[in-house]
């Protein structure tokens, strides 16, 4: 018997980003429909809530009041306006980015204009010959997705590629961003833009206006808290570990931590990356072991 | 924030109403010594779901467990997002280890007991002079000051009674006992009543060593 309820999938948004400037189909497939993710998870039961984030509240409000309005505009995928994290190193603004990214389940690119090259590529397609196009619209093209979080880093080290980033996030410009390399337009009015930054005078004052804040607290990591766990889920989906794997135990990984408390998310971070990498190292020495004292002292056969 | 309270925030320019935990700890109605940990995902109005339970050797068990949770300052939230990541076999090792020193701990707190109950049956005589008194006491091995004594004004009265009382060794409880029930002074009285009638019944038998102490030579018999 046919499943009724299995045709009736609700189908996934999608729109077409590039639009050649030539007569020709724009490279790359931009031409194509690009998928718009994240509308199922716009609930509370969602991305607020599987994003986690209960040590920056102001993070989590700002991720709330972003899925609250589009649901309200009936907008059915994921966008934040563009948005600015201030806090020192450390205080976990990659993290809550990524972990955005992985809650609406959009791709997730750093944008890092502390890299000369990239930096140049944004400000001009002339300057870079290594770069063809730039990394946003690389990335959505090998995503095939059209809103991807975007996290930027390193903003106000380069006046030109900030201009450029303006152009980007503008509301009406960023929907119509030249690349004339590849003579196409490319629609990134659906991306949602994370800027870093440790205080408000590192934004360039032309990128202001366009940012909203969200000020991050300092947080320390203290082994048995959420932001652990928040972590390690990163770095198991950065290992590309399945939660499930036996290698995988909160006791393992906590056994292997080299100290209670640690100081900053960063910090956390390596030390569970570390961690879990050992306690897997240790659990396939162990089995191996085992399967070693298995074949020298096998079972007596009847 | 949600869009709700947001817009309750706007219009009555109130402080932030605070979020509650998605994820509570319960008791089950149905097993007092069975905890769960419920999540009720926000914005939903169905029952929260049990993520994770378990069945404690007792109930006693079960808020002793609890207690060291909160006394250990561990977030409930943890435990929650610990069984959506991993699964529930993680909090079950996260709580066997709780569990585990729970009972050590009580393993150690009855043997403490149960060494202190025994101590407190051991019973020992002592002598002490003070301010020109001679006393004999009787003290519990697990206290400090004696629980029953007496004094004399000279010495070789008290080594009298010590002559014989030095063979009572195994009654020392018993006597304590009858002086809870009867008070000091009827103790007194009982031991140089037993003691007189000891030192009569020696001197019939020729067995006396005369003088002020008669059970000086005496051995229990």
């Amino acid at each position: 018997m046919t499943d009724v309820s299995a045709i009736f999938h609700p189908a996934t948004p999608a729109m077409i980003v590039g639009h050649s400037t030539s007569a020709e189909a724009p490279p790359l497939g931009l031409g194509e429909p690009f998928a718009l993710l994240g509308g199922d998870r716009l609930g509370p039961s969602g991305i607020p809530f599987t994003v986690a984030h209960e040590w920056q509240p102001a993070f989590l409000d700002a991720v709330t009041a972003a899925c609250d309005d589009l649901l309200v505009a009936e907008r059915p995928w994921f966008r934040m306006p563009p948005t600015v994290l201030l806090g020192p190193d450390g205080t976990g603004r990659t993290h809550a980015a990524r972990s955005l990214a992985r809650a609406a389940g959009v791709p997730h690119v750093i944008l890092n204009l502390s890299d000369p090259v990239i930096a140049a590529n944004i400000a001009s397609g002339e300057i870079n010959e290594a770069l063809w196009v730039s990394p946003v619209v690389t990335a959505m093209a090998a995503t095939r997705c059209a809103n991807l979080v975007v996290t930027v880093i390193g903003a106000g080290r380069h006046a030109d590629a900030a201009v450029a980033l303006a152009g980007m996030i503008d509301p009406v410009l960023g929907r119509a961003w030249a690349e004339e390399r590849i003579a196409t337009v490319v629609d990134l009015g659906e991306v949602s833009w994370i800027f870093q930054a440790a205080t408000v005078a590192e934004i360039p004052v032309l990128l202001r206006d366009y940012l909203s804040v969200v000020q991050m607290q300092k947080v320390s990591c203290v082994r048995d808290s959420q932001i652990m766990v928040s972590l390690l889920s990163e770095v198991l989906d950065d290992l590309n570990l399945s939660p499930a794997d036996p290698a995988v135990s909160w006791k393992a990984v906590a056994l292997r931590l080299s100290q209670y408390h640690l100081l900053s998310p960063k910090l956390a971070y390596v030390t569970l990356r570390n961690a879990v990498i050992d306690a897997q190292y240790a659990f396939a020495v162990s089995r191996l072991q085992s399967a070693d004292a298995d074949a020298i002292d096998p079972e007596p056969q009847n | 924030m949600s869009l709700f309270n947001r817009i309750m925030v706007e219009n009555r320019d109130d402080e932030p109403v605070k979020q509650r935990s998605p994820f509570s700890m319960e008791i089950d109605r149905d097993y007092e010594a069975r905890a769960c940990i419920m999540l009720r995902l926000p914005g939903s109005n169905g029952s929260p779901r049990t993520i994770w339970s378990r069945d404690f050797y007792s109930q006693a068990e079960l808020h002793d467990v609890l207690a060291q949770i909160k006394e250990a300052g561990i977030e409930l939230g943890f435990w929650g997002r610990l069984v959506l990541l991993l699964g529930p076999s993680s909090v079950d090792a996260e709580i066997d280890r709780i569990v585990a020193t729970h009972r050590e701990r009580v393993a150690h707190q009855e043997e403490e007991q149960s060494r202190r109950a025994a101590a407190r049956q051991r019973v020992q005589s002592c002598v002490s002079d003070k301010n020109g008194w001679y006393y004999l006491t009787l003290e519990r091995e697990t206290d400090d000051e004696p629980e029953w004594k007496i004094g004399f004004r000279g010495k070789a009265e008290r080594e009298r009674l010590r002559d014989w009382f030095r063979w009572q060794t195994s009654r020392f409880l018993e006597f304590l006992d009858y002086a809870a029930n009867h008070g000091a002074a009827a103790l007194e009285k009982r031991l140089l009543d037993e003691m007189f009638a000891a030192e009569q019944r020696v001197k019939q038998e020729g067995r006396g060593a005369g003088g002020t102490r008669p059970l000086r030579m005496w051995r229990g018999e």
